[in-house]
């Protein structure tokens, strides 16, 4: 109704008439917006009297068309537009309505892709009454365009409905159903996609078990919030100053508004805030897809060592320097925990909360409201606080080893799942172990529906009997590109830091060399009646002997211990605690002292020989730190911080 | 490049060191045009082709010279989604009546930030000025005007997302509408565990309608919008002064006809500030607004004047929304 006259201009109208009219407008009002039956009827008078009022022509065409007269319609519409001039696109909103009406789906669609289905679905605003007919209105445009998308999907879509329609006769026959009953369903199923309501309530079809009915479709509007700085009163304020005379300035802080509007992705501006961190180019590429292309929701399934966690980071500090994130949920094997929020602070100057925090047992609620919490994945699992954590929306989440995300009947993925999280980013470089299905199910958190159903994706995409070799490697990787980003050394051609790899040989000594033959014998001789469980407990002791001698007496104590074992045993586990520091040890503590200033660090398999090696070099007079899997986690951090002061560290 | 300059780009720290620079200055500018006020023919054409009123008539008074004060509003927005988009939207309003001045605004900025432009030599007394508008008042007008035009400089992309998000709303439908037709087909072929297929069917219209609420969020689209500058431009005007009659009542209304942008202001809506279309005035008041300002409540269908009412509708009490909660 907010139209301009575009030719005579009505102006000297005489009073009475005004009142008259305004009655028979209302009157017109009643019945189209609660769209009365005979509605074009209501509309006549009206409009013989006024035939060139804006607002009485445009609500006769509504009239007509809520009639079902678009005949009618497209005649009022037509003295209409030679008359006035719409404001934005109503009077296409309805002419696209008559033809819809009139079954020229498709001409109606043109008008959609002409001027934009935005502008169609937004044009009822400028309607009489718009709110009272919003549904109506947006029904009608609703259609029209699943009409048009309809159209779109003839090749490829029609070939789906064919072999679906095939196979759904294959099983209507191996059930013996009766056909009239399967034929009936196939029929009501595209209806029940046309008449999909608005935000309505979903139908349950659990009810009857003749036919499924479909889920509701869902047209969600964009949700449109506005606020204004707190800075608008106190600028309304300031009117009146002394500067109002500064042109110069005026016209510097223009420009520079303007400038300032320039900035994009392309620039990370996360780059001068980065502490200690080289960075490479297939990162920093990395991080503008994460943010232009995939929208923040991917898989970084780098391979090791390339700085998965480094891109992960820059994500992060450039969403929160721009403002686009500010709730941050990092999930990681417990292991990790530590080491993340040293990265976070050190590298990035990110404080989180993390799940080493007694607030986490004190008061959980106060600690999941925490704006930024690193946690283990076990700890978020637990009942008591996936309850918390599910009302919480989080703008970030971020998934560390993605890959123990990768069975969909497990608590972690139904708990990363039911998350509420604006972006998302899982970090495995093993996104696939044993089957494709792993990685179906790792998209399915990103994309749910990306793949489909897995039946339907083992279907398309797997090889039967080769579970990790893809079908359709490259429709496969066409729907991959939207969701996963793996650089791998070889594609990134990076020079990274040498690695100087050497092996030192350490001859036993004759004792240990004795030792571990009349071990192998032994382990051999119990080998040959062992059930599966105790042959992993003889390999176990093998180990030990490859690592040092103590570590050995100590795993055939153990055994000793369980199974009682007979003299042969108790002799061999004297012999291996008597031996003093083995000739690995001794080659170990002469490479320690040929330089002692340097750092060093020791990985050991075994928990005895950690221990062993840590009292062999206190003995030496050297300070070190133990770092193992069985600390908790506030140990492990206070380990790394003493690490820094110390000289040399083992880790287990 | 000239010698001692140095490149710096666009992204670097030096827009940020030269706004630190730039510190409070230049929010502000008072300004007052030499532009001068040509003699003006065919005023009454003029007038018919901008005045539109629908349900009133007006009549022609005079037209004479005067000043008047424009303010000129400059805000940058921020909408953040799943994605960030910023920009500059610039209005103004006459302070003599309140008309939005958007078809002449990027004119009234030029006129005073251009460095060829030229003040007056004498300026009018405050008496000769429209009266200054209070905060209270000039905040109303800001949070009902801003919002429209930020989303109608929005519509492109908030078209591109309503496309995402009507696609990911179909994955999401084909998605969970198979999984529920894989587990009613083998309940209807009785194969499998009938209670378990059941309660799959249950859990994905469940985890459909989690999904499509987590779809809402993070696509929900929020602006903010702070202020820049403000000009307040003082230029001469030649004022056409109308009567508006409708029914028995009678008021009075001056549209300045700006020599800067060499056009009629339109009449003003004293409900949403807007530049475009008609205008309707209200029987109680004779409150001048847009049809949008006088619309039907969409619950009892009565129309009504939102200046008069701006909270409720008077006959059935149905709450309006604000225009900038709303955005529309």
């Amino acid at each position: 109704m907010n139209n301009k006259l575009i030719k005579d201009d009505p102006v000297e109208v005489p009073l009475e008439v005004i009142d008259e009219k305004t009655a028979l407008k209302e009157n017109l009002v009643k019945h189209v917006l609660d769209q009365l039956p005979n509605a074009l009827q209501a509309a006549l008078p009206a409009l013989n009297a006024y035939p060139n009022d804006s607002g009485v022509l445009l609500l006769t065409v509504m009239a007509a068309l809520i009639d079902g007269k678009p005949d009618h319609a497209l005649r009022f519409l037509h003295r209409f537009t030679r008359k006035w001039q719409a404001i934005e696109y109503e009077d296409q909103l309805l002419r696209a309505i008559a033809l819809a009406q009139q079954g020229h789906w498709p001409q109606a669609a043109m008008i959609g892709k002409q001027i934009g289905w935005q502008n169609l679905f937004s044009a009822f605003i400028h309607l009489p009454g718009s709110w009272a007919l919003s549904d109506w209105a947006h029904g009608w445009v609703r259609q029209i365009e699943r009409h048009e998308d309809r159209q779109k999907l003839s090749g490829a879509a029609k070939k789906g409905l064919e072999r679906r329609k095939a196979e759904a006769a294959k099983s209507e026959r191996a059930a013996k159903l009766p056909r009239e009953e399967k034929g009936e369903e196939k029929a009501r199923k595209p209806q029940a996609e046309e008449t999909a309501p608005a935000e309505a309530a979903p139908e349950t079809s659990l009810g009857a078990e003749s036919e499924l009915s479909a889920l509701p479709r869902y047209q969600i509007r964009i949700p449109f919030s506005v606020e204004f700085s707190d800075s608008l009163e106190s600028s309304l304020a300031i009117r009146g100053s002394s500067d109002e005379a500064d042109r110069e300035a005026f016209r510097l802080r223009h420009e520079l508004a303007h400038l300032g509007l320039l900035q994009g992705f392309d620039e990370l501006l996360c780059l001068p805030t980065l502490r200690g961190i080289e960075t490479y180019w297939y990162q920093l590429e990395t991080v503008r897809k994460v943010l232009k292309q995939f929208r923040g929701r991917v898989l970084l399934a780098d391979e090791v060592g390339l700085g998965k966690t480094i891109e992960a980071g820059m994500v992060l500090k450039e969403y929160l320097l721009r403002g686009m994130a500010e709730r941050v949920l990092v999930l990681t094997p417990a292991t990790l925990v530590g080491q993340w929020r040293e990265e976070m602070a050190a590298k990035f100057e990110i404080e989180f909360a993390t799940s080493y925090d007694s607030e986490l047992r004190n008061d959980p609620k106060k600690f999941w409201s925490q704006p930024r919490v690193i946690s283990s994945i076990a700890m978020a699992r637990r009942a008591e606080h996936q309850e918390i954590l599910v009302k919480q929306n989080y703008d970030l989440v971020i998934v560390d080893e993605a890959h123990h995300l990768k069975n969909r009947a497990t608590a972690n993925w139904k708990m990363v799942n039911a998350l509420n999280k604006r972006f998302l980013l899982l970090l495995s470089a093993t996104p696939v172990q044993n089957s494709l299905v792993e990685l179906y199910n790792l998209l399915t958190l990103l994309k749910p529906g990306i793949f489909k159903t897995e039946k339907e994706f083992r279907g398309s995409y797997m090889t039967s009997g080769k579970p990790r070799t893809s079908a359709n490697k490259d429709r496969m990787r066409d729907l991959m590109r939207d969701v996963m980003i793996r650089n791998t050394r070889s594609l990134v051609d990076v020079k990274l830091p040498p690695r100087h790899a050497t092996t030192l040989r350490v001859d036993p000594s004759d004792e240990e060399r004795a030792c571990y033959l009349e071990l192998t014998g032994l382990v051999a001789q119990a080998h040959r009646n062992a059930t599966t469980q105790e042959r992993m407990a003889l390999r176990y002791l093998l180990s030990a002997a490859g690592s040092t001698a103590s570590t050995a007496a100590g795993a055939i104590a153990r055994r000793l211990e369980s199974r009682n074992g007979n003299r042969e045993w108790r002799k061999l586990q004297e012999r291996y605690a008597a031996i003093a520091p083995g000739s690995k040890e001794q080659a170990l503590v002469e490479l320690l002292r040929r330089n002692p200033n340097e750092k060093k660090m020791l990985f050991v398999h075994h928990r005895e020989t950690l221990r062993r090696l840590a009292e062999l070099v206190e003995r030496e007079g050297v300070a070190c730190e133990q770092f193992e899997g069985g600390m908790t986690g506030p140990e492990k951090d206070a380990a790394v911080r003493s690490e820094r002061s110390a000289r040399r560290s083992f880790c287990d | 490049m000239p010698a001692g300059a140095e490149r710096a780009s666009l992204e670097s720290d030096w827009l940020e060191k030269f706004s630190r620079l730039l510190d409070k200055r230049g929010r502000r500018l008072k300004f007052a045009s030499s532009a001068e006020v040509p003699p003006l023919g065919h005023v009454e054409r003029l007038v018919e082709r901008n005045v539109v009123l629908q349900n009133a008539v007006y009549r022609l008074s005079r037209v004479e010279p005067a000043w008047t004060r424009y303010l000129i509003f400059i805000f940058r927005y921020t909408a953040i989604s799943d994605e960030k988009r910023e920009g500059i939207i610039s209005f103004g309003l006459n302070l003599i009546n309140g008309s939005a001045s958007d078809p002449m605004v990027g004119q009234l900025l030029a006129a005073a930030v251009d460095e060829n432009a030229t003040e007056a030599a004498t300026k009018p007394a405050p008496s000769q000025l429209p009266a200054d508008w209070t905060a209270e008042r000039l905040k109303k007008a800001i949070t009902r005007a801003a919002p429209v035009r930020v989303r109608s400089q929005l519509s492109q992309f908030v078209n591109g997302m309503q496309r995402r998000l009507d696609r990911d709303l179909e994955r999401l439908h084909e998605y969970f509408g198979g999984l529920r037709e894989e587990s009613w087909r083998k309940l209807k072929r009785q194969k499998g565990d009938a209670a378990r297929e059941r309660l799959r069917m249950e859990a994905a219209e469940r985890e459909y309608q989690a999904k499509v609420s987590d779809l809402k969020q993070k696509y929900d689209l929020r602006v903010n919008i702070e202020p820049v500058q403000t000009l307040e431009l003082i230029s001469q005007v030649r004022r056409v002064a109308l009567a508006i009659k409708r029914r028995k009542g009678e008021r009075k209304l001056a549209l300045d006809w700006n020599p800067i942008g060499r056009q009629l202001d339109p009449p003003p809506c004293e409900w949403s500030f807007v530049a475009e279309g008609s205008r309707m005035i209200c029987d109680d008041q004779l409150h001048i607004v847009s049809p949008a300002g006088h619309s039907p409540c969409p619950q009892c269908g009565k129309e009504y004047c939102r200046v008069c009412s701006p909270r409720r509708c008077p006959k059935c009490g149905r709450e309006e929304k604000e225009l900038a909660a709303s955005g529309s």
